[in-house]
């Protein structure tokens, strides 16, 4: 691909562990080349091209090669074998505040930390005022770093990291620092380099950050790449995963409006049906903000199930979470199954929503949520859309409506 | 084998000239690590660097009262003992200063290596540029002593410039090679301290190479340390200029060529593997 700005090739990082120290020294001085050591993978054929102003998700569990690959592609680390190829400069947030030095003042750290970037004296001076602005921290700005709090600490680090105009930003678990409202500020200056035509490659395990600004997401495990594909396709096969029991099957299938299904767990329950009826118990796909139905689940069981808890969850269009709930939370009885019974349950509400596509997920599973023992899990068991025919004109997921009341003062 | 040696240094000449430009497009980054390593060394006390002046200055008095009254060593020519000790202890503090931080100079800036791209053969000189930062300071004291004791500037003082220039580069070599290894192998710091106190013996510094005999001179000329602190001599005191010892100059440039080239070349070879073990 000619628009690529970064192409990974077949990365592989091998990390030699040896038991005891010492084996380090034995290997290296053994006149045989007797080995002392392991090998451990932490980064195993790894291959994938990142386009200009894309903005790259690196999902995966703990462990997962992650934070390796992110510094690779920030030369930090050397790969054992592969390249890479990055056609601008990057800077990377691998971890907060790097170098900041407790003795010296936010302004003189701030220069500090710029020139570890590879920034001029006069980059940094043309930066000064925005990172400071941005960082809010006041007159503490002359104060000693020690003096900070850590939430200080962290937003005056992050503010001279997004303020550095990199080419390719790279931001590791570096999202969700600060106070909330620090957060949404970051948040929207991500969203705003991204808007900019700044590429980022982000690691987070915060699913809704992923989902609303990432255009793909590569899912890692164990070091090896596992897909690559829409946040949302990719996020659901990663929750799938996450189910630890054994027997937990997951397969993907394209539904006819062209997105990625994920269905996993063990099939001893399954989802017999999902359907949104309206109050006359008709089918439908389109509702009015605030319309009354009721979604409806049928259940059957290939064994004897004593506790199975049903639950569904509402996600937007970027497959953001809007409300989920189950049985479990709503204090009903715990449904038993005997093998082959079938169960209906329907979950009556108002759809509350704004204008817009929604889908719905549904669950099936023993305890409170889906990661002890999964039977089913289909995410887009349901797409729905909601419109506006009779209330005013409003913004955003939900619909609260309010009552005015005002006057002068 | 010829071909071969002029490759090597064409090679060489080539790596040093792209280093140095690439050094020089980074010298605002290399002046705030000075900057900062400096203000790291003396931060929080009242008197900053006049501490490392009060050092080197307790250190010369030392010096010269075991060494004069103490052990009656007599300096070469019609020199005060005290003058002559001066300038050849500036040039070796700044040697072993240099060398000692900047073996070290990886492992302190772990940070810099585990989390940032960065040029990391910065690092070692930063700790070689902020040494020579004192040395500047102690050359405050060497003119002082010197004008006290009626020895008045003449133009091979400047010579200092050059014996300076040929310490950093010795130093700089030794330091690529030592911090490289020493990421490995972390003994190695055990060593260089007691290779320097032996250094700073062998080395007449406090001791006049006149002392032993012309037969086992030769050993002298054979230490570069020795070359640097005989030439801050001849500057500052002797009036001896440079060239006039040419064929000590050429091995002296041989060794540090050879200390760079195994400096340069290790460093390249195990730079890879610093993020890794550190």
């Amino acid at each position: 691909m000619s628009d690529a700005i970064l192409q990974v090739r077949n990365l592989t990082k091998i990390y030699s562990l040896y038991d005891r120290p010492i084996d380090r020294l034995k290997e290296a001085l053994d006149p045989r080349r007797k080995k002392y050591h392991h090998d451990f993978y932490a980064l195993k054929d790894i291959s994938f091209d990142v386009r200009k102003g894309e903005t790259l998700g690196i999902i995966g569990k703990n462990g997962s090669g992650k934070s390796t690959l992110l510094k690779i592609i920030s030369g930090v680390l050397a790969p054992t074998s592969g390249a890479y190829r990055v056609n601008g400069n990057i800077a990377s947030l691998l971890e907060l505040g790097t170098g900041f030095n407790p003795e010296l003042t936010g302004t003189e750290n701030v220069y500090f930390n710029g020139t570890l970037f590879g920034l001029s004296k006069k980059e940094i001076d043309e930066r000064l005022d925005r990172i400071i602005e941005f960082a809010d921290i006041g007159e503490f700005v002359k104060q000693p770093v020690k003096l900070y709090s850590s939430g200080m600490f962290v937003r005056l680090a992050f503010s001279v990291a997004v303020n550095l105009d990199p080419e390719i930003l790279i931001v590791d678990e570096a999202l969700s620092v600060g106070d909330t409202y620090f957060q949404h500020k970051s948040f929207e200056r991500i969203r705003q380099l991204n808007r900019q035509g700044t590429t980022l490659l982000i690691v987070s395990h915060d699913k809704n950050a992923i989902l609303s600004i990432c255009n793909s997401v590569i899912l890692l495990n164990a070091g090896t790449f596992v897909m690559q594909d829409e946040p949302e396709t990719v996020m659901d096969y990663y929750n799938a995963t996450l189910s630890e029991n054994t027997g937990n099957i997951i397969h993907q299938k394209t539904t006819e409006n062209g997105k990625i299904q994920t269905i996993s767990g063990t099939r001893e329950a399954i989802i017999e049906d999902v359907a949104l009826l309206d109050t006359g118990n008709n089918r439908v796909e389109t509702v009015n903000v605030g319309q009354q139905v009721r979604l409806r689940i049928v259940v059957s069981s290939t064994t004897d199930i004593e506790n199975l808890v049903i639950g569904y969850l509402i996600k937007d269009r970027l497959g953001q979470s809007v409300f989920g709930t189950n049985t479990c939370h709503l204090k009903q009885n715990i449904v038993e199954l005997k093998r082959g019974e079938s169960y209906i349950l329907d979950f009556k509400f108002n759809v509350d929503l704004g204008e817009g596509s929604y889908s719905v997920a549904v669950a099936l599973h023993t305890a409170e949520t889906h990661t002890t023992k999964s039977y089913e899990w289909r995410d887009l068991a349901l797409v729905f859309k909601v419109v506006n025919t009779d209330k005013s004109k409003f913004a955003g997921v939900a619909w609260l409506p309010p009552s005015l009341e005002c006057g002068h003062g | 084998m010829f071909n071969g040696v002029l490759r090597l240094i064409s090679v060489s000449v080539q790596g040093a000239i792209s280093f140095l430009s690439e050094i020089w497009g980074k010298k605002y980054a290399v002046y705030q690590l000075v900057k900062r390593d400096l203000k790291e060394r003396y931060i929080g006390s009242y008197f900053g660097l006049a501490w490392a002046l009060l050092q080197q200055t307790l250190l010369v008095a030392v010096m010269w009262f075991v060494l004069q009254f103490g052990l009656r060593v007599r300096p070469e020519g019609n020199v005060p003992f005290l003058a002559w000790i001066v300038p050849a202890m500036a040039v070796w503090v700044l040697f072993s200063e240099a060398l000692n931080t900047a073996a070290n100079s990886l492992i302190s800036y772990s940070y810099i290596v585990k989390k940032i791209h960065f040029k990391l053969s910065i690092l070692p000189l930063i700790k070689v540029l902020s040494a020579a930062v004192i040395h500047f300071i102690f050359l405050f004291l060497v003119v002082l002593v010197l004008l006290i004791f009626g020895i008045y500037p003449s133009l091979f003082w400047l010579q200092s410039a050059y014996y300076f220039f040929a310490c950093i580069c010795l130093v700089l070599g030794m330091s690529w090679l030592a911090s490289a290894v020493m990421v490995f192998f972390r003994d190695l710091a055990a060593g260089i301290v007691i290779l320097l106190n032996l250094l700073m013996w062998i080395t007449p510094i406090y001791w006049n190479m006149e002392m032993i005999p012309p037969r086992f001179r030769i050993l002298c000329y054979l230490n570069p340390v020795c070359y640097l602190t005989e030439g801050y001599r001849r500057s500052f005191l002797y009036n001896i200029p440079f060239w006039e010892d040419a064929l000590w100059g050429f091995y002296f440039w041989g060794v540090t060529f050879c200390f760079m080239a195994a400096g340069i070349f290790v460093f390249r070879k195990l730079k890879p593997h610093f993020a890794d073990i550190l």
